[in-house]
């Protein structure tokens, strides 16, 4: 029993965290959404003067959803505790984890998840009212009965985003100086994770390679769902995927993070 | 006389600045390079758009694909500039600010906007930016099969210093709130998109947002007229604009920052 209390104890720092800096979330989000005004104005430039109605396999409204959609997601999905770790094992802070009975990898899940329920809310919101605002210019069909499918599949990209930048935090252990490798890393995987554009607009040979990679299944994968491009039986292997890589990952971190723990100086004290 | 001998020792100043942050590279190397690598991701993903538009191979308004690549070239160049020389001043500015550390520098015997203006810099990111911009803009150029004149070069590259003045004093302009209000990432956020604004010729734009953006908040004279200058593509009013709207700019962020200042209130 107390060792669930402990943990639903990070799981309650993690939630006050979020509820006290809720708005600067909010504001990420509407801030996400400017550059989508940009692709906006340059997408509906190439579709009025291109002679196809379809590129890429996209419509201009179905681009549009996409790139709203992607914007939300991966906002919702996004870890951001990169810094935390890297500095715990810079400034040996970690040392105070060493001598408590909590498990790090534990105590940050649990932190995170605390988080994410504040997150969870205001993504919701945003979505809602972006999509019902967009469905007014734009139309197009939404498909109401996979929302919930969606939302089985997001918490299952959002564990498995959790796994990925976990596994990357543990390279704080070899390298002191590491912000510029979690910058270029959140980027580069936000764009193969299809969080920039619709993997198919990457072409073909991005896009087949990309899938021998567990990023698309962070954003690419769940939004898919929401827009119909998916048959059942796919959704089912996808989830299964996802699943395979969250485990591997899971497994990847760990044998990480005990190696690193032999090269941990405790700097400073 | 008294203009010639402050401009330099401004750039005596400048130049023991510029030396320090050199210094400070040489003693923390790992930062060069963080900075080359996270500007490098910056630009892939420049690159994957600028391309995604590229490969579609479509004419938008007259703006032909190659176009894109030069423009997206020539806004890289100057994002070297941005990132290189003001952003990290800009970022630092409201930090400064809240934790009072302005106290120090108001003490100094120069100007103390020039002294939060150019005191760091970051030339990991300048360098990628500068290759990568540099390539895409010679590329686009080649690809237009346009003749250049001796002229054109010559506005081009009038412009280009305006659009640096220009992107110092409309940024400048941007952090002043700072002095009123603590937080200020959401600004920096605002300052970044409204720069990406850039990336794209300005005619992809609808009407009004050419004219604020032309007029109003001169951003789109950044990037999109020196271009547009050196393909003779612009007609002269606009290039006269484009050569004298930095000097009101600079003034008003003088006059602004005078203003702002008195609100510092010297925290802690």
């Amino acid at each position: 029993m107390k060792k669930i209390n402990k943990y639903l104890y990070s799981f309650k720092i993690g939630l006050q965290n979020s509820l006290e800096y809720r708005f600067d979330f909010f504001l990420s989000i509407v801030a996400s959404m400017f550059p989508v005004v940009v692709q906006f104005f340059v997408w509906q430039a190439v579709y009025t003067n291109s002679s196809e109605t379809v590129i890429n396999g996209y419509t201009f409204s179905g681009l549009m959803l996409y790139l709203v959609l992607a914007s939300v997601v991966s906002k919702f999905v996004s870890s951001g505790f990169e810094y935390e770790i890297a500095s715990d094992i810079k400034n040996g802070y970690l040392s105070r984890f060493i001598i408590m009975p909590i498990s790090y990898l534990n105590y940050r899940i649990f932190r995170f998840f605390g988080q994410k329920l504040i997150h969870f809310i205001i993504s919701l919101i945003v979505l809602f009212v972006s999509v019902t605002t967009l469905h007014g210019i734009l139309s197009f069909d939404l498909v109401y009965g996979r929302l919930f499918i969606f939302f089985l599949v997001l918490i299952l990209a959002v564990i498995l985003n959790f796994m990925i930048f976990y596994a990357l935090s543990t390279v704080s252990f070899w390298l002191i100086e590491i912000w510029g490798v979690i910058i270029s890393s959140r980027l580069v995987i936000n764009i193969a994770s299809g969080g920039l554009l619709p993997l198919a607009v990457l072409g073909k040979h991005t896009e087949s390679i990309l899938n021998f990679f567990p990023f698309k299944y962070t954003i690419f994968f769940p939004i898919s769902i929401l827009l119909d491009e998916v048959s059942i039986r796919q959704v089912i292997f996808g989830i299964l995927i996802q699943i395979f890589w969250i485990i591997l990952i899971f497994i990847l971190a760990r044998i990480m993070w005990g190696l690193g723990m032999k090269k941990y100086i405790s700097a400073g004290g | 006389m008294k203009l010639m001998k402050d401009l330099k020792k401004y750039l005596f100043i400048f130049r023991i600045f510029i030396k320090n942050n050199l210094i400070g590279y040489m003693e923390y190397r790992a930062n060069f390079f963080m900075e080359l690598i996270s500007e490098t991701a910056y630009i892939l993903l420049k690159l994957v758009y600028i391309f995604a538009i590229y490969k579609t191979n479509v004419s938008i308004m007259g703006i032909s694909p190659a176009f894109i690549l030069a423009i997206g070239g020539n806004h890289m160049i100057l994002t070297g500039i941005f990132v290189g020389f003001f952003m990290m001043n800009f970022l630092d500015m409201s930090t400064r600010i809240r934790d009072g550390m302005l106290d120090l520098l108001i003490t100094k015997p120069i100007s103390l906007q020039f002294m939060v203006s150019f005191r760091s810099f970051q030339f990991g990111a300048t360098i990628p930016n500068f290759i990568v911009g540099g390539t895409l803009f010679f590329v686009g150029l080649s690809e237009m099969d346009i003749t250049i004149t001796l002229w054109n070069v010559i506005i081009y590259v009038l412009l280009m210093i305006s659009s640096i003045i220009l992107t110092y004093s409309i940024f400048f302009i941007l952090q002043l709130p700072a002095f009123w209000i603590v937080k200020v990432g959401s600004l920096t956020s605002i300052m970044e998109i409204a720069w990406d604004y850039n990336n794209m010729p300005m005619g992809i734009y609808g009407k009004w947002m050419v004219r604020i953006g032309v007029f109003f908040i001169p951003l789109f004279i950044i990037s999109n007229f020196p271009l547009l200058a050196l393909v003779d593509d612009i007609n002269s009013y606009l290039i006269v604009w484009g050569l004298f709207v930095p000097i009101p700019f600079l003034i008003l962020s003088r006059v602004l920052w005078k203003i702002a200042i008195k609100h510092y209130s010297s925290a802690s």
